[in-house]
């Protein structure tokens, strides 16, 4: 029966399927994509202090302030999305096989290189008329920056814990097909990481401010 | 008696999911005999169809009726229709069995969700599609997992952005949508801190397929979609000749 119906169940089924083969073939072809990242992390500055885990929160915490520099040049020849995270990673005293792992910062660079939030604006400008190169793809650079989260372990300690690294790690995000992380090893096109974690640190002592002492004493 | 034993036997989300598939295939088979009895095998299906159509043309040509979608169908035989019917139970039961099948290759009640807010673009929009994995639950920081909050049905999918690992205990984590300010403390249960991973996240996402979702957010939102879709699929079935 040459109806209506048929045709319309032949034309969506040619449609799926070319569908299904572009799209499989889109999610495969990123392995072709050459990407060598390499990065330098460095602790900058730390210090924990007391706080609350939000400010209607009666609960006082140990918290951990980092400044760090990174240094990454993930040269890519990506035009996706990733995310980007450095997370500090120290193991609980006494239990080494007890890791504590926490997000201390992160970014999203989109696929598009002229919203790189790393990109200097004027060269952002330049880049929408020349196609910018395949560093400035993947490229953040930070100084002295500051952690956007307050970190700390299950029991709200952290200060004096010992042999801490930072690490950096990501995510990319595909058009369509697998999601990809960190490469910490060579998979065909794509490098493993040079670099990527700091020297391992300790966390210092608990910075007591003035007026909390003073209160204390009384 | 009967409800002390029946009380005593357990069975774990696992075997119940292999039960479901099975009597999924045996809906399945149960169908597809029922069919090969009417028609024939596949086989002799279409060794025999000639005949029939043949004498469904001739039974046009007597009335003067063109052939039209509407008209088809009072010219069904009987037998045909029931054949078609089963055919669509057909679909039906495979459906259920694929899905099933993939709930226990993955080890996840769901390995297929919807993405149905923004909190996590630009990664994720409204509307995509997430295949999840569950085995091997040693979920690291950065992965995006979908958990449900305790005594609340709500899927969600955000990333773990904190992890804590203990020997011999399930992970606990922390997630956060990229596109939220805060981390989801204020999401979970009254007095829960963090995630259990055994018991509180249903899989990690692995794979991603843009905007085919959306076609269930407007089948949840307008449910009389629902309806007519459902309507027009057995109605395509019906008039289906092959």
């Amino acid at each position: 029966m040459h109806s209506t119906v048929v045709r319309a169940q032949n034309i969506f089924g040619l449609f799926t399927t070319v569908a299904f083969f572009v799209s499989a073939f889109i999610g495969l072809s990123v392995l072709f994509y050459r990407q060598a990242p390499s990065a330098d992390v460095n602790l900058k500055n730390l210090q924990v202090v007391k706080g609350r885990p939000h400010y209607y929160s009666s609960k006082r915490e140990e918290y951990a302030h980092i400044r760090f520099d990174l240094d990454a040049g993930e040269e890519t020849s990506f035009y996706l999305k990733v995310f980007v995270y450095i997370l500090a990673k120290w193991p609980s005293p006494g239990k080494p096989d007890s890791i504590n792992e926490a997000v201390i910062w992160d970014q999203i660079i989109p696929a598009d290189p002229s919203q790189n939030p790393n990109i200097a604006p004027e060269r952002r400008r330049k880049s929408l008329a020349s196609p910018p190169s395949k560093a400035e793809r993947g490229l953040i650079r930070l100084h002295n920056a500051k952690s956007k989260y307050q970190i700390t372990d299950r029991a709200g300690k952290i200060a004096e814990r010992s042999n801490a690294t930072l690490e950096l790690g990501w995510n990319v995000q595909p058009w369509v097909g697998a999601l990809a992380w960190t490469t910490h090893m060579q998979l065909g096109s794509w490098k493993a990481l040079q670099g990527g974690r700091s020297k391992p640190f300790n966390f210092p002592e608990l910075q007591v401010k003035k007026k909390s002492t003073g209160g204390r004493s009384n | 008696m009967a409800r002390a034993i029946l009380k005593s036997i357990t069975i774990n989300w696992g075997e119940m999911q292999i039960l479901k598939l099975l009597v999924g295939l045996g809906v399945f088979t149960a169908l597809f005999v029922l069919r090969s009895s009417i028609v024939g095998v596949p086989g002799n299906f279409s060794a025999k169809s000639p005949k029939q159509t043949s004498g469904r043309i001739k039974n046009s040509h007597q009335v003067h009726l063109p052939p039209t979608m509407f008209s088809s169908l009072s010219y069904l035989k009987p037998r045909q229709l029931a054949a078609q019917i089963l055919n669509f139970g057909l679909i039906l039961s495979t459906a259920f069995m694929l899905w099933k099948g993939l709930s226990i290759a993955s080890d996840s009640p769901s390995p297929i969700v919807v993405v149905l807010s923004g909190s996590m673009e630009p990664a994720f929009q409204r509307g995509d599609l997430l295949f999840l994995w569950n085995r091997g639950l040693k979920t690291e920081v950065g992965e995006i997992v979908v958990y449900n909050v305790r005594g609340k049905d709500i899927p969600i999918v955000h990333r773990v952005v904190r992890r804590f690992s203990k020997e011999g205990e399930p992970l606990q984590l922390l997630t956060k949508g990229d596109n939220n300010l805060a981390d989801d403390t204020e999401l979970y249960a009254h007095g829960q801190d963090y995630l259990n991973r055994e018991k509180d996240i249903i899989g990690s996402v692995v794979g991603y397929m843009p905007y085919v979702g959306y076609v269930t957010i407007l089948l949840s939102e307008h449910p009389w979609l629902k309806t007519v879709m459902l309507g027009l699929m057995g109605l395509m079935v019906i008039m289906q000749r092959e």
